[in-house]
Parts: C-alpha cells; structure tokens; sequence
C-alpha cells in the first residue's frame, strides 16, 4: 500500500518537474552557480541501512529510496538537477573526506547537527528532530539503561557519544560496530544487552519483530541537517528550497509518506 | 652499429634508474610537503597515540595472531594427516573442509562465526567476541595452512619413511618421529608468510564489535582519525605493523640459514 503510494508521488514529481521542462527553464538558481561534481546533476551522499530515512533499494530508480532520499531528490529537482545517490561510508560523509574527494555534493543521512561536525562540513537549517532509543530482546525483561550490561552502538553516531557520555560511567560496557547492522547481529546473537541508535530505524526495527522492543527513548535535542562542504551557494539553494517545501507542503506529503500515522 | 647485448643491458638499466628517478623527484616536486606533513606525520598526534597504541592495540593484534595462529596450526595438522589419510572419508571432509574456508573471505567466516552459531545454537562462545574472532581466524589459517603442511609431509623424500618403517618403526611413529619434523624445517618459511598475513587478518575484528580495550591496531587507528581528523594514527599504525613483522621475517630468514647449514 505505502510503496504504492510513494510510486504514485514519484511519479506526479516527475510529471511535474517534466511539465515545468516544459514550460521552459524555471528554476530560481543558477546550476553554472552551484559548483557540482558532475554539472546539472546533484550527487547525493548518504549511508544504509537506517530505514526508513534511507535504505537501498532495486526497485526504486535511484536504487536508494527512504525520507531522506526523497527529500533531497525532490530538492535536486527543484534545482533543476538530476539526483543521483552515492554512499562512501559514513565517517566519510561526517569527517568531510567524501566531500574533499568530489564523491558528494550534498549528504542526506540523518546526519544529527554537531558543533564537531560543523567543523568538518557546513550544515543546512534542520529538517528533522530525531530522538534516540534503546532497543532490547522482549524476553530479556530490561525495561531501562541501569538494567544493561552492555549495549551495541554504531562508531561515531550520536547513540554512540550518548552512551558514552552517560552510561559508560556507570558500568555499562559500550561495543561499537562500523555498521547499523552490526548491533542487530550482535544483540539476536545474545552479545550485547541492547541496541542505542536513533528512534527512527529502531522503530522500523520494532516494528518489524516482534521479539524485539524499543523501550527507553532519550531526548537529546539533535536536529538532523543536510550538509555540504565549501559550497555556500549550494547551501543558500538547499536552504531555500527547504523553507520553500515547508510552505507549499512538498515536505508534509514527503514526511507522510514515510510516517504516516504521525 | 647494433649493441652488443651486455650494452643493451647496461642501457637498459639506466633507463630504468632515470624513470624511477624522475617518478620520485616529481612526487617530491609535486607533493605538498606542508600538507603531509600536518596530515599524515603530525608528531602532536603521536603523542596522544601513546602509550595505548602499544599497551592496547598492539598488544591485542599480536595476542589474537598468536592465539589463531596455535589453534589454526594444531587444526592445519589434523586436516593435512587427513587429505593424506587412506580412510576415504578423512579426506573427504578434509578437502571439503580446505576448501570451504580458502574459498570464503575471512570477513564472511568471521561474521558466520561470530554471529551465525550463536544465533542458530543459541550458543555463547567462551571469550565472547574476542573468542569468536579468535576461533573464526583459526578455522581460515587452518584451510591454509594444512596445505602448506600437506605439501612439507610430501617434499620429505620416500627414502626417509621406507628407511624407517624398514627398521620396523609403525606408520604413526614413522609420521611423528621422521617425516613430521622434517618436514616442519622445509614449511618454515611459508608457514612465517602465513602469520605474517594471520596479522594483517586480525583488523577483520571490528566486524563483530568492539570495545576501547578490545580493538587491534587498524581499529584503533581508524577510530583516532575519526576522533581528530587527521591521518597520522594511521601512519603510526603502519609503522607499528612493521615494527611487528620486520623482525619476524628476519628470524625466519635466519631459522632458514641454520637449517640450510644443519642439513
């Protein structure tokens, strides 16, 4: 039902973006102006799996499909850029390396806004408040933190730096994976006490088995940006659009496509 | 008019000489010295690196190589006197086994290990995911190895055991008291080549998690250029790897020349 409705939407975007072809070059920006790795075509970074902001997929035309692909597909097209997805790894993407390497134009990660991050790369305003979670086997009877022995996080991602940062004092042993699929292997293989990670994909985690449940969320007041490195014109463009889709409900239908009972 | 070949010879050497010349003076022209300086040989960042790359780090990488290292050459043993076995089904299993694991990348045997068992068994390995690696590793340098073996038991001359089964020792005493232990002299050198990329494995670790005290030097290094941005741990790493197998080598070329002389 929801693939069906997102193809449908897919499908009206392109119409539109064909029929504003159509009518003769309207974009509001310049693309000679943006500075792009490939000219008329937006390169966006992101990192998979953390459905259902981003996960791969076949089916999909950019072979990537999630909230923050689409997002930023839709603001390729607004741009009048052809999207197109890449994925150099995440500490790639946060230390600003892929950028520097001309693998991205933009990133789309659900990349929490850091001040150490904005060292490295130049973030967008916010587009999404994200939460994190604790995630443990329902049979395991954890119902909060103090319960864990130990709990699996993925290298460098906000979970990680919250643990760290309140739990690993008081005796909780934090294993860091690479990977977002790492801590899940680990946690059905009875490694690990429980996941921490962002609400979202552990939702969708949650939702999608049932011996597993979230069962703590922290409110840690991270923002998720879109980001950019050293390509201020690009970053005026994004930010505009992004106030632009808030305003006619671009980001509404796109945010209701992946979180429909929100 | 036509060179002689000893002038060809000679000029083609110095050709040589001036492209190799010409490739590192470019890449010192070119280089910018300043950059990689700061990025890849910055001393401030040595020295936070200290002393836990060593205490830590590579203390780890050297304890997981030795630990697979013994359990995968016990294991090699077994599975070489099995191909070489008579019993039909010994080496079955053993040229299955051989080949399963050098046909798998070590990555995949470790996460089948480290994650497939004890999901599928319900099942904790002892030493958790230290141990999982540890026996992971094992099962990949055993596949190896045990050809190495096979193929020291099989350079020992005929002669040797027909010599010794003629002075009416058994076929066993035969394999463990004369065959074995020269062929283990012959299988030296190879068998060094394996730990040597046995080390190097050991950064396959992360794959099933880490925590600050169990991670070998790669990830350790990996994580400090994240932490600070800069490419030196790696640098440091890479000169500790080397500090680790420099030596190795150059006692295996010196176990190779007493054994050369002793024979």
């Amino acid at each position: 039902m929801k693939s069906k409705t997102r193809a449908l939407s897919v499908l009206a975007v392109l119409a539109l973006v064909l029929a504003a072809c159509g009518n003769g070059d309207e974009a509001t920006v310049d693309p000679d102006d943006l500075e792009l790795v490939t000219p008329g075509t937006l390169t966006i970074c992101t990192d998979v799996p953390f459905a259902p902001m981003e996960f791969e997929d076949s089916e999909s035309e950019l072979g990537y499909d999630g909230f923050d692909i689409e997002l930023s597909a839709a603001i390729a097209e607004e741009l009048g850029l052809e999207p197109t997805v890449a994925t150099p790894g995440w500490d790639a993407i946060t230390g600003g390396l892929a950028f520097q390497d001309g693998q991205c134009d933009i990133a789309a990660a659900s990349i929490t806004i850091l001040p150490e991050r904005a060292e490295n790369i130049d973030f967008s305003d916010p587009y999404f408040t994200g939460e994190q979670a604790l995630l443990v086997k329902v049979d395991s009877g954890i119902s909060t933190w103090e319960d864990l022995e130990n709990v699996a996080a993925q290298t460098g991602t906000t979970g990680e730096i919250y643990a760290q940062e309140n739990w690993e004092g008081e005796g909780v042993e934090i294993v860091s994976f690479e990977d977002a699929a790492g801590p899940y292997l680990a946690l059905d293989a009875g490694e690990v006490d429980g996941v921490i990670f962002d609400l979202v994909p552990q939702q969708d985690v949650a939702d999608n088995d049932d011996t597993v449940a979230v069962v703590e969320t922290y409110d840690t007041d991270e923002e998720y940006g879109l980001a950019t490195k050293d390509s201020p014109n690009l970053l005026a463009a994004i930010n505009d659009t992004l106030a632009k889709f808030r305003e006619d409900g671009t980001y509404d239908e796109i945010f209701n496509n992946w979180f429909p009972e929100t | 008019m036509a060179m002689k070949p000893r002038q060809r010879q000679r000029l083609f050497r110095w050709v040589m000489y001036a492209i190799a010349a010409v490739v590192v003076g470019l890449a010192v022209l070119v280089g910018d010295w300043e950059r990689i300086g700061f990025n890849f040989f910055n001393l401030e960042v040595m020295g936070r690196m200290f002393p836990e790359v060593l205490t830590i780090a590579a203390r780890n990488t050297i304890l997981y190589t030795l630990m697979s290292f013994a359990i995968g050459l016990v294991g090699a043993l077994v599975l070489a006197l099995m191909k070489l076995s008579t019993i039909a089904p010994y080496r079955a299993f053993a040229i299955g086994y051989i080949e399963l694991f050098r046909g798998l990348p070590a990555l995949i045997t470790l996460i089948l290990i480290g994650f497939g068992i004890p999901i599928a068994f319900d099942f904790r390995m002892p030493g958790g995911r230290v141990g999982a690696g540890v026996l992971g590793l094992s099962i990949v340098a055993a596949a190896y190895m045990a050809e190495t073996i096979r193929a020291g038991i099989e350079a020992v001359p005929r002669g040797q055991s027909e010599a010794a089964r003629s002075l009416g020792m058994s076929q066993n005493r035969t394999m463990y008291t004369i065959v074995l232990p020269q062929a283990f002299r012959i299988i030296i050198p190879p068998l060094t080549n394996e730990m040597v990329l046995l080390i190097k494995d050991t950064s396959l670790f992360f794959v099933l998690g880490t925590t600050p005290l169990t991670k070998e030097l790669t990830k350790f290094a990996r994580d400090f250029m994240v932490e600070i941005r800069n490419a030196t741990p790696l640098t440091v790493a890479a000169l500790v790897y080397l500090a680790i197998t420099l030596p190795l080598t150059w006692l295996v070329r010196r176990l190779e020349k007493r054994a050369a002389v002793s024979r």
